[in-house]
């Protein structure tokens, strides 16, 4: 066995005897470390790993913006044929593809299910190489104007709709009255660009040419929510292309909408992004603050562990002495210390690839939707070197806290000295600079979490402008193996409300989707008012204000009328009425949104809060009940229907009609409100984790002060000090290193501010000055504290304990 | 007729272990009286320095009484005690116990910013420049224990000790970590404080020290092996 398998075994040996050593830095570093791992694969694999597409560096994204006559950018949307037309005349992407994803009705199965669809050209399957487990991609026959009916599915579509039958390619899907043929299914491994909706995932592919505004082939004034992807081949440089294609497609447009008078002035402007960013979006912020987060709570357990390693080596002096003066050397003694490390890091890591293994599976379950690309997290050889990195830099650098601490020279004399005034001891500027950095790291983490903390909880009891209590929403199906007539369903959904209007427990039914059930988005051409704005659209009956206590501001809700003659009435929210009518009342207000179309608002309702919702879209009800089999039922007080019963009832009306999904508005509420839920008790544990490793770093490093400190406090107290003289002094010594650290924070927090102001000010309000005090505060107080703890062996008894071996 | 100002009565100290127990003191009796020199002498771990640590209240006994000044002190409270060290006994250790970060004026200082009566600055002042001058050090007022010798540090030590005006010195193995002629030199000083009519009781082990004491006491087991022997003062 040669010199370090032996010190690696003595390492192990001796820490089993220091089980408290070993836990407190194991489970310390393990989880912050663990954590680090974490959000830094996340990082990497957001900002840095290269998008799973062949030579995806050249993948663009074209985005086609109007720009007003006065400069502002009134929108990013294309025309439907400016987009048509730079998609044929474009010379710069070797392969373009239009995209445009949506979600439409699966007709021809019996629950009718929405599913996520994406109308694309052939060029996307080629673009993204996408690999197929079935079948075939798009081919030349499906390409632009062909209107060749087919579809291909997903890898998940495939297993949840058709129970990945092996015959699928011989059935079809139905959507919008169009029958496809099922020509293919991509393969499971295929990861899916996050270009639309975050964390949505298309569920089938269908041609371009069944999108919904393929009606729109001269419509140069109305805007439609469609895109360009393309492999860029041109040499030219991104800017010399922008500034090259903008006038072309500008002139096209301007030529076409030259008569429509309130685009006067307007121009068009075309801009490319590189995929990654437009995957990417407005995360690289959230990643920069979750990594400053851990790093800070990888910097005070660092803190920490550098404490209990100082110690620990103080406690072996005498030991290490021994071994010095029989001719252990410099380096005898760092391999020592390296062994040590080396062991407890190992042990270290261990737990911090289990609890970054955790922290994938809880970012993929729980952030699917807010950060991009979660789903390709795991463990790859950057994560691994950086688990290599944390492993030597970590030995490495405890090895050298060790070996600072005992300097050799005086190692060897302090055998002969028998010890006295000669003890390991670390300098009182790295003690209080250890106080100032765990205070400031603290108070850092403590004061953002507290924000994310106070910002979460706002959203989850917050006001949502509507009810919620007793109020289910009920989906059904109908499970028959042919498809009912649209008018049988539409009857049997009529008996299945006026059956469920009778029941004693129910109070009221309404024909409509619920509150929290995604609108449509419709960007609109106001042509009255010669301006565009996007809303946000649902059809509900006459009785879903009243259910849902949605407040009306003024004019009147819907009759059973308007539902009957499906009226263009609209009601729209407080947000849109003031938009339209900022000094007034919006009701009676026409809206033209084409020349065919001229809506009538006849009531203004109060805006809601769907869950995760950015500030206050504009919103739009139309009378009718297109939801189909969607109801909401709001039940009397401490009453409900069980599902078996609800089914009993709707097979009253049809033996083929079934609960596909029954919940109320609350448990979808609180579902919705899992990342709202999860931010508030992750920073609420965050939060206490950060205090508990600032209060036990502070208590170790004051600690480690009071029992070098030791003989002076025995001094003190012999000569007349009492125990809060004691605890006065250290306080004190204290004061201005804690003060510093606070100082130290709040500047950095202010360089945090301007780094990333506009993230800050989601979050940051005048109470965030309060609660910056209060953390202060609370870490003062709980340094404060600390200071005592340590001071109790010494306070607490009589004065010679204090005084033992210092003669 | 003197005046008593240490009064011990049958006081015991022992250690209990698992196993055994251990009496560091069995049943000592001893008075020491106003203008005392008292030298407690004997083998090592003989229970001197115990002895001396519950005389001075950094410990506290197992059984008996004891009286500082007439006031039974036996079962004070920690904050009780300390007011009592502060203002009755005044304590020299045998590694002096400087504190390295406070000059020598704050050092020989720290007692009155401890007392009861919260004596202002120039009292202070006075106070520590009188004692310094006792011991030869007035001159060493600023500087900072480390630029001092051994003996020039337990006269500090000294100076400390006096400035609360104590009932008794409690000097324990004052020459242990000195040259001979420091350890001369500071003998020389408390045998001056006690010509001036300091109460000392020392403990030591050098019996050519023990001799300059007026009254010997010679501890063997944890017991008091004869009574006290005086010397005539010559």
């Amino acid at each position: 066995m040669n010199l370090f398998s032996y010190q690696l075994k003595q390492a192990s040996l001796s820490l089993r005897k220091n089980p408290g050593f070993v836990f407190s830095v194991v489970t310390t570093m393990g989880i912050t470390l663990g954590a680090l791992l974490c959000v830094f694969t996340l990082a990497y694999v957001m900002l840095i790993k290269p998008l799973p597409y062949p030579e995806q560096a050249k993948i663009y994204q074209v985005e086609q913006r109007q720009i007003k006559e006065n400069g502002e950018i009134d929108n990013k949307y294309y025309t439907y044929p400016g987009l048509l037309h730079f998609y044929k005349n474009q010379t710069d992407f070797s392969e373009g593809s239009l995209i445009y994803a949506y979600e439409d009705v699966l007709t021809n199965t019996s629950d009718q299910q929405r599913l996520i669809t994406g109308y694309v050209t052939p060029e996307w399957f080629t673009l993204l190489d996408i690999p197929m487990i079935l079948g075939r991609r798009f081919a030349e026959g499906e390409a632009l104007d062909s209107n060749h009916p087919v579809a291909v599915l997903s890898y998940q579509t495939w297993q949840n709709l058709f129970n990945g039958e092996a015959n699928v390619l011989d059935q079809h899907v139905e959507f919008n009255g169009v029958t496809f043929s099922v020509v293919g299914v991509t393969a499971e491994h295929f990861i899916e660009p996050d270009i639309y909706h975050r964390g949505d995932k298309t569920h089938v592919w269908l041609p371009w040419d069944f999108n919904r505004f393929a009606s729109n082939q001269e419509a140069w004034g109305r805007i439609i929510p469609t895109g360009f992807l393309g492999k860029l081949t041109s040499k030219q440089s991104i800017n010399q292309i922008e500034q090259r294609i903008t006038p072309a497609e500008n002139e096209i447009w301007r030529d076409n909408v030259a008569d429509i008078s309130f685009l006067k002035g307007w121009t068009l402007e075309m801009k490319l992004h590189p995929l990654q960013s437009v995957i990417l979006g407005d995360s690289r912020n959230v990643i920069y603050l979750m990594l400053a987060g851990v790093l800070g709570l990888v910097l005070i357990a660092s803190a920490n562990i550098t404490n209990l390693f100082m110690s620990r080596v103080a406690q072996q002096q005498h030991k290490l002495a021994i071994c010095a003066a029989i001719g252990a050397k410099r380096k005898h003694l760092m391999m020592t210390f390296l062994a040590e490390s080396i062991v407890l890091m190992v042990m270290t890591l261990i737990v911090a690839v289990t609890v970054a293994s955790l922290g994938f599976t809880v970012l993929e379950t729980s952030l699917a939707e807010t950060l991009p690309r979660i789903d390709e997290l795991n463990f790859n050889r950057v994560s691994l070197l950086a688990v290599l990195f944390c492993l030597v830099s970590f030995s490495a650098f405890f090895t050298y806290i060790s070996i600072r601490v005992v300097p050799y020279k005086k190692l060897s004399s302090s055998l002969q000295q028998s010890g006295k005034g000669n003890n390991a001891q670390i300098s009182k500027r790295v003690r209080q600079g250890l106080v100032v950095s765990q205070v400031a790291i603290a108070t850092i983490l403590l004061f953002l979490n507290g924000n994310i903390f106070k910002q979460a909880m706002g959203e989850l009891y917050q006001d949502v402008g509507f009810n919620t209590e007793q109020i289910f929403s009920l989906r059904t199906a109908y499970s028959g193996a042919d498809r009912p007539e649209r008018k049988f369903f539409r009857e049997t959904m009529a008996t299945i409300v006026d059956e469920l209007a009778l029941q004693p427990e129910v109070d009221l039914i309404s024909h409509s989707n619920s509150p929290l059930g995604r609108f449509g988005q419709w960007p609109i051409n106001d042509e009255v008012r010669q301006e565009r704005y996007t809303a946000f659209i649902k059809s509900v009956d006459q009785k879903y204000f009243q259910l849902i206590e949605q407040k009306t501001i003024s004019g009147r809700v819907f009759t059973q009328a308007d539902i009957k003659d499906r009226t263009n009435f609209w009601i729209v929210n407080e947000a849109l009425a003031n938009y339209l009518a900022p000094n007034g009342d919006a009701v009676g207000i026409n809206v033209t949104t084409s020349p065919e179309d001229t809506y009538k608002i006849v009531g203004v309702v109060g805006n809601i809060k769907q869950p995760n919702q950015e500030g206050t879209p504009f919103r739009v009800y139309m009378p009718g009940s297109n939801s189909g089999s969607r109801l909401l039922i709001k039940f009397k007080d401490n009453q409900t229907i069980p599902v078996t019963r609800l089914t009993e009832l709707l097979q009253k009306s049809s033996q083929s009609m079934v609960v596909y999904d029954y919940q109320s508005l609350s448990s979808v509420q609180n579902q919705a409100h899992f990342s709202q839920r999860t931010a508030a008790i992750s920073t609420a544990i965050l939060a206490l984790i950060t205090l508990g490793l600032a209060v036990i770093g502070i208590y170790g490093i004051l600690s480690y002060s009071s029992q070098t400190r030791r003989f002076e406090i025995g001094t003190r107290m012999a000569i007349g000090a009492k125990g809060k003289d004691i605890v006065l002094m250290v306080m004190k010594d204290n004061v201005a290193a804690l003060f510093s650290g606070v100082l130290v924070s709040l500047l950095l927090l202010l360089s945090l501010y301007l780094m990333f102001t506009q993230k800050f000010n989601y979050y940051l309000d005048i109470k965030s000055v309060w609660l910056f005090i209060g953390t202060s505060l609370l870490i003062s107080m709980l340094s404060m504290v600390a200071c005592y703890l340590p001071l109790r062996q010494y306070i607490d008894k009589p004065v010679i304990h204090s005084l033992k071996g210092s003669e | 007729m003197s005046t008593a100002i240490l009064t011990l009565n049958n006081i015991g100290k022992f250690f209990e272990t698992e196993e055994l127990e251990t009496h560091a003191l069995k049943s000592i009796n001893l008075t020491i009286n106003q203008g005392d020199y008292v030298a407690i002498s004997g083998p090592s771990g003989c229970g001197k320095s115990t002895l001396l640590s519950i005389m001075g209240l950094l410990d506290v006994s197992s059984s008996g009484e004891y009286y500082i000044e007439g006031v039974n002190v036996t079962d004070l409270s920690l904050d009780q005690a300390a007011d009592v060290r502060n203002a009755k006994i005044g304590f020299i250790f045998q590694s002096f116990n400087l504190i390295d970060e406070l000059s020598v004026f704050d050092n020989v200082a720290l007692p009155l910013r401890y007392h009861a009566d919260k004596p202002n600055s120039a009292t202070i002042k006075k106070r520590v420049i009188e004692c310094l001058e006792k011991v030869g050090l007035s001159h060493r007022i600023s500087h900072k224990p480390n630029q001092l010798s051994g003996g020039q540090q337990q006269r500090v030590a000294i100076a400390r000790a006096l400035v609360a005006n104590p009932a008794v010195l409690l000097v324990d193995e004052p020459t242990g970590n000195l040259d001979s002629k420091s350890a001369d030199q500071v003998m020389e000083v408390l045998d001056q404080l006690n010509k001036a009519g300091t109460t000392i009781c020392m403990v030591t082990h050098d019996p050519r020290y023990a001799d300059m004491a007026r009254t010997k006491v010679q501890l063997l087991d944890g017991a008091i092996l004869q009574a006290p022997s005086i010397k005539i003062a010559s």
